[in-house]
């Protein structure tokens, strides 16, 4: 479980979030979404533990946290296995050899068996992004972040990587804060959303997706991304 | 990848002509130049290839030339060595970079000569003067890079160090150190250049007695004229090679990641 509490942050003077309060049960996956600069990274990197809120509180039992980027942030000379087993080298308890075992186990879930070897820029835009999420997922996360990762991906790219990051979820279900500027990201993957309006940022609203992940249908996913568009524009 | 490797090995074969070409012209140029001095002054170039192929038939002037190149590659590796090292830790500390910046200033502003000098006053004359002197003129260098390259890590790989948990002992040797080794390797390979040149001229001041430095003070006794081009041809044939060799390594092993797919 993660509790927010009337949690506040400014940078230079200026506030930025203002009296954020969520609640996160465990496995489930809570979006955050609304425009560009209101804030949704700054919560995300308060509850990643990078920086403190300036008043509030915040509950949590989790030990490992998982941080899927916009953009890949993976080291560039090291391979797809090296990124992934580079975060494992933090847990004393894996020997090299289950470093590996891990690191491979998880490219060939990525469908990136054979790829192994290759280093960052010799993968395409695709391929990296998805060994990032290897990497977060890798760590077997207690709390899993992640930061608009689909941003600036082509339509067919971003729904076979969200393809892929439901499978990983139901493989290994996570408490996870999703962040994100598109509604129907939000209604594809998440167990409820929570909208951010105004400078600085507050929560205007929340809404829950009570429907299976699998069962979203079509129907589902338009009418649910009608509302939060409705509830943004507000 | 293959398509790309030939790219950039077709871009380099095409360098490697204008090189060539550039080489012939001065050769061409020196051959001219030759006609109007006395081959007391200037020899002519099939005079030093001449001159040149006896140096490698002697016995005298390969023990000179190894006995160089081995105060150069000490030099090299222990100036890399060390001002990696210190440059590393200056780089998280301040303070030791603001306590090292006057012997920085010092050894940037003082001329060569100056520091052979000194050195000679302080300690004598002989090899390790030598391989200390060309250390000490290369150390800002490698230094001052180093302290800025911990500086500019690329704060995006740090922070998904920190939100990911990894120890300061895998951060700094698997982030901080490459950082640092990839964008010294232009300074490195400027390094070596400027070795050569500093180990020949500091020989020549603190007056060892072996060494490329020897051979061309007793070239100079002797007024041949032939030696010293020949010598010159041989340094920046050396030049030429360790640039070549590291290069190759630098490109083949060390920058293989950043060949694009």
């Amino acid at each position: 479980m993660l509790i927010f509490e009337n949690v506040k942050k400014s940078f230079n003077n200026r506030l930025i979030i203002d009296g954020i309060s969520f609640k996160i049960e465990d496995n489930h996956i809570l979006a955050i979404l609304g425009p560009s600069g209101i804030g949704k990274t700054t919560i995300l990197r308060i509850a990643a533990g990078a920086i403190m809120p300036d008043a509030g509180k915040i509950e949590s039992d989790r030990q490992k946290v998982g941080f899927i980027f916009q953009e890949h942030r993976l080291i560039p000379w090291r391979t797809a296995l090296a990124n992934i087993t580079f975060v494992l080298k933090s847990d004393k308890r894996l020997a090299p050899k289950e470093r590996m075992q891990i690191g491979m186990a998880m490219l060939e879930r990525l469908g990136l068996k054979g790829f192994e070897h290759y280093y960052p820029a010799q993968l395409s835009g695709g391929m990296r992004q998805r060994v990032s999420i290897g990497r977060a997922f890798a760590i077997k996360p207690d709390l899993l972040l992640m930061d608009e990762p689909f941003t600036g991906l082509d339509l067919e790219l971003k729904a076979s990587l969200q393809e892929m990051l439901i499978e990983l979820l139901e493989w290994r279900p996570i408490t996870m804060i999703y962040v994100t500027h598109d509604p129907r990201d939000a209604v594809l993957i998440a167990d409820e959303t929570i909208i951010l309006t105004g400078n600085p940022g507050k929560i205007a609203d929340r809404i829950e997706f009570h429907c299976p992940r699998r069962e979203r249908d079509q129907k589902y996913v338009h009418e649910n991304t009608m509302k939060l568009v409705e509830q943004l524009s507000k | 990848m293959t398509g790309r490797m030939n790219r950039l090995l077709k871009g380099e074969r095409k360098e490697s002509l204008w090189f060539a070409s550039g080489l012939f012209i001065l050769a061409g140029i020196w051959q001219a130049m030759s006609l109007f001095f006395s081959p007391l002054v200037l020899p002519s170039p099939m005079e030093t290839l001449e001159s040149l192929l006896n140096l490698l038939t002697s016995g005298d002037s390969r023990r000179d030339f190894y006995v160089s190149a081995y105060r150069v590659l000490t030099a090299l590796i222990a100036v890399i060595v060390v001002g990696t090292g210190i440059g590393v830790v200056s780089g998280f500390k301040p303070r030791l970079e603001s306590l090292l910046k006057p012997v920085q200033d010092i050894l940037i502003a003082i001329p060569p000569v100056a520091l052979i000098m000194l050195v000679i006053f302080l300690f004598g004359s002989g090899s390790p003067q030598t391989i200390m002197v060309a250390g000490a003129l290369v150390f800002p260098l490698i230094y001052g890079n180093t302290v800025a390259a911990v500086r500019t890590v690329d704060r995006d790989l740090l922070e998904m160090t920190g939100v990911f948990n990894v120890s300061g002992k895998v951060r700094l040797r698997d982030i901080y150190l490459p950082s640092v080794i990839f964008s010294s390797l232009p300074n490195i390979l400027l390094a070596a250049g400027l070795m050569v040149r500093i180990v020949v001229m500091a020989e020549v001041i603190v007056g060892v007695t072996v060494g490329i430095g020897d051979a061309l003070i007793i070239a100079r006794v002797n007024l041949a004229a032939r030696e010293i081009f020949a010598w010159m041809l041989v340094m920046v044939a050396v030049v030429l090679i360790i640039e070549g060799v590291l290069l190759y390594t630098i490109k083949k092993y060390l920058l293989r990641w950043q060949v694009q797919g």
